[in-house]
C-alpha cells in the first residue's frame, strides 16, 4: 500500500510539474538540479521513514529515483566494502560508520541526522502485562532480540546489562525489522527494538525503558565514494539532514 | 561408439559452464579461507552446536520426506483422478516459493496465532516456532519436493509388466510394493534422499523465518554462516568450508554411485 501511494504521489506530482512547465516558457530548474537515480543502503530501523522521505524527495525533484535497500547496518557496511554499487549509506550506529570511513568508502564527512533509543515492543493491549525490562525474565515469556552482529542486538545487550536483567530470548533475529515482526505476527510476546520501530509499526504497543539504563544511538548518513551520481547523492543526504524534525514528529526518532 | 560422445563444441561449452558457475565460486571461497584459524573456529562451541543441529535437522527432514514423500510420489505417479495436476503443483510449490515466504506461510499455519497452530497451543500447549521442530519442519517443507519429483519420475519410468506379472501370481498390493516396486526404484529413492538431504542441509530462508535463530537451539550452519558474514567474521568462511566438505563427501559417495547410474535395479528373478 505504501508503494502504491508513493506511486500516486510521484505520478500526480509529475503531471503537475509537466503542467507547470508547459505554461511557462522556460524550465525553472537550474543546471545543478539532480536527476537520475541513486541507491541508498540504510539501516532496517529507517525502513518507514526513508520510504516516506524518498516519496517526498521524488515529488520535489521529478525525474529522480531513490532506490532504497534496508538491512542491518553491519550487513550493509560489509556489502559496501565488498563493492556493492551504492551511493549513500545510513547507519543505525556510529561503529559501522566508523568502519566504513576507516575503509575509505565515504565521500565527505558523515553527518548525524537523528537519535534513537530502545523500547520494549509488546502485543497490542499488553496482554502479558509487561511493565519493565525485569518482566522479560519471567519464565514462559517468548522474547526475541536482535542478533549481537546487528547494532540493535549490541545495544540490547548493553541495556540488559545496565538494568542487570538476564533474559533468555527465543531467537536472535538478523535485523531489527525481523525482530519486530515476530511480535507483530503474534509469535513473540515481547521484543527489544528502537522507539521509532514501535512508533511507526502501529501493530504493537511500547513499554518504555528508563533513560538511566537505556542506550542513546546517533544515526549518521554519508555519500559514498563509489557513487556514479554524486550530485543526487549529496542532494539526498542534504534532504534527510534538513528533514530531521519530520523524522521526529512523523516517525518517532529523537531530536539530535 | 563415437556417436555417443558429445561434439567438441558442446564439451567446450559444458566445461566453460563448469568453471564459471561451479569452479570459480568454489575457488574464491577456498582462496579466502583463513586456514590458520580453522581449528580455532571449529573448537568454538557455537560452531559445533551449529554443526550438530544441522546434521540432526537435515537427517530428520530427510526421514520425514521419505515417510510422506513416498506415498505422495506414488499417488502422483499412479493416481487416476481429476485434480492430480493441482496436487502435483501443490507438492512442488516449495521449489518455486522464496523460502522466506515459505517460513511466513509456516507461521500462518503452525505459529501460535496460526490456522492450526492456535489450536495446538490451546489444546496441547504445543508451540512450534523457535524450536528445533520448527527448523525440521522448515527444512522438510523446502526439501521434500526434491524427493517427490525424483521418485515420481522413477515410478513413471517403471515397466509395469513386472508388477502385473507379480499380480497374476497372486501377490497382494503390499507384497508387490515391497518385493517388486521398491527394489526396482531403490536407486532413485537413494538419489532422492541425497538431493533432499543436501537441500535441507543448506536451507536458510524458511528456517531463520519460522524457527528463528538461537545458538544451540535453532541456529543451523547456514544461519551461523550468514550472521558471521554480517559481522565480517572469518568464521563464516570456515563454516562454509565445513558445510561444503560434508556435502561433497555425501554427494560423491551417494550421488556418483546412484545418480551416475552405476547401481542398477536388481534383475527380477526369472
Amino acid at each position: 500500500m505504501q508503494k502504491t501511494s508513493g506511486f500516486w504521489v510521484v505520478a500526480i506530482s509529475v503531471v503537475l510539474t509537466l503542467g507547470a512547465c508547459s505554461s511557462s516558457s522556460k524550465p525553472a530548474t537550474s543546471s545543478t538540479s539532480p536527476s537520475g537515480s541513486i541507491t541508498v543502503l540504510a539501516a532496517s530501523s529507517l525502513t518507514k521513514s526513508f520510504t516516506g522521505l524518498a516519496d517526498e524527495f521524488q515529488a520535489a525533484h521529478p525525474g529522480t529515483k531513490i532506490e532504497l535497500s534496508f538491512g542491518s547496518s553491519s550487513d550493509l557496511e560489509t556489502s559496501i566494502e565488498q563493492g556493492a554499487p551504492a551511493d549513500v549509506y545510513a547507519s543505525a550506529d556510529q561503529k559501522n560508520m566508523t568502519k566504513l570511513v576507516t575503509a575509505g568508502d565515504n565521500s565527505g564527512a558523515p553527518v548525524n541526522f537523528a537519535k534513537n533509543k530502545l523500547e520494549i515492543a509488546v502485543e497490542k493491549g499488553n496482554p502479558q502485562h509487561i511493565a519493565s525490562l525485569a518482566d522479560l525474565a519471567k519464565p514462559g515469556l517468548a522474547v526475541v532480540e536482535c542478533d549481537p552482529s546487528a547494532p540493535c542486538g549490541k545495544f540490547t545487550a548493553e541495556v540488559l546489562s545496565n538494568a542487570n536483567v538476564k533474559v533468555t530470548p527465543k531467537s536472535l533475529e538478523a535485523n531489527v525489522k525481523a525482530t519486530l515482526s515476530k511480535v507483530e505476527l503474534g509469535e513473540a510476546d515481547a521484543a527489544i527494538v528502537y522507539v521509532s520501530d514501535v512508533f511507526s509499526s502501529g501493530k504493537v504497543d511500547g513499554v518504555q525503558i528508563p533513560d538511566n539504563v537505556n542506550v542513546l544511538t546517533t544515526l549518521p548518513i554519508v555519500a559514498l565514494k563509489g557513487s556514479k551520481n554524486a550530485a543526487l547523492a549529496k542532494a539526498w543526504v542534504d534532504f534527510v539532514v534538513a528533514h530531521q524534525s519530520e523524522l521526529v514528529s512523523k516517525y518517532g526518532f529523537l531530536a539530535l | 561408439m563415437v556417436g555417443n560422445e558429445p561434439p567438441p563444441l558442446a564439451i567446450a561449452v559444458g566445461l566453460a559452464g563448469l568453471v564459471i558457475f561451479f569452479g570459480l565460486p568454489l575457488a574464491g571461497l577456498l582462496w579466502r579461507v583463513p586456514w590458520s584459524d580453522i581449528t580455532t573456529v571449529l573448537r568454538e562451541h557455537t560452531a559445533q552446536e551449529a554443526l550438530r543441529l544441522s546434521l540432526i535437522c537435515s537427517f530428520s527432514a530427510t526421514g520425514l520426506s521419505v515417510l510422506f514423500g513416498l506415498p505422495i510420489a506414488w499417488l502422483l505417479a499412479r493416481g487416476r483422478f481429476a485434480g492430480l495436476n493441482v496436487i502435483r503443483a501443490l507438492a512442488l510449490l516449495p521449489l518455486v516459493l522464496p523460502p522466506v515466504v515459505g517460513g511466513v506461510a509456516l507461521f500462518y499455519a503452525f505459529g501460535r496465532r496460526g490456522l492450526l497452530g492456535q489450536w495446538l497451543d490451546h489444546w496441547f500447549g504445543i508451540r512450534l516456532p523457535f524450536t528445533i521442530w520448527a527448523a525440521i519442519m522448515a527444512e522438510t517443507f523446502v526439501a521434500m519436493p526434491f524427493f517427490i519429483i525424483t521418485v515420481e519420475g522413477a515410478l513413471r519410468g517403471l515397466d509395469a509388466r513386472y508388477e502385473e506379472a507379480a499380480a497374476t501370481f497372486g501377490a497382494g498390493r503390499w507384497t508387490i510394493l515391497r518385493r517388486v516396486t521398491l527394489p526396482m526404484i531403490g536407486p532413485s529413492i537413494v538419489a532422492g534422499m541425497a538431493l533432499t538431504w543436501a537441500r535441507a542441509l543448506g536451507e536458510f530462508g524458511a528456517t531463520i523465518t519460522f524457527a528463528g535463530n538461537f545458538p544451540g537451539k535453532t541456529q543451523t550452519l547456514p544461519l551461523a554462516i550468514y550472521l558471521a558474514f554480517e559481522n565480517n567474521d572469518p568464521a563464516g568462511t570456515v563454516l562454509s568450508i565445513v558445510l561444503l566438505a560434508i556435502s561433497v563427501v555425501v554427494l560423491v559417495v551417494v550421488g556418483s554411485r546412484v545418480i551416475g547410474g552405476r547401481i542398477q535395479p536388481r534383475e527380477m528373478p526369472g
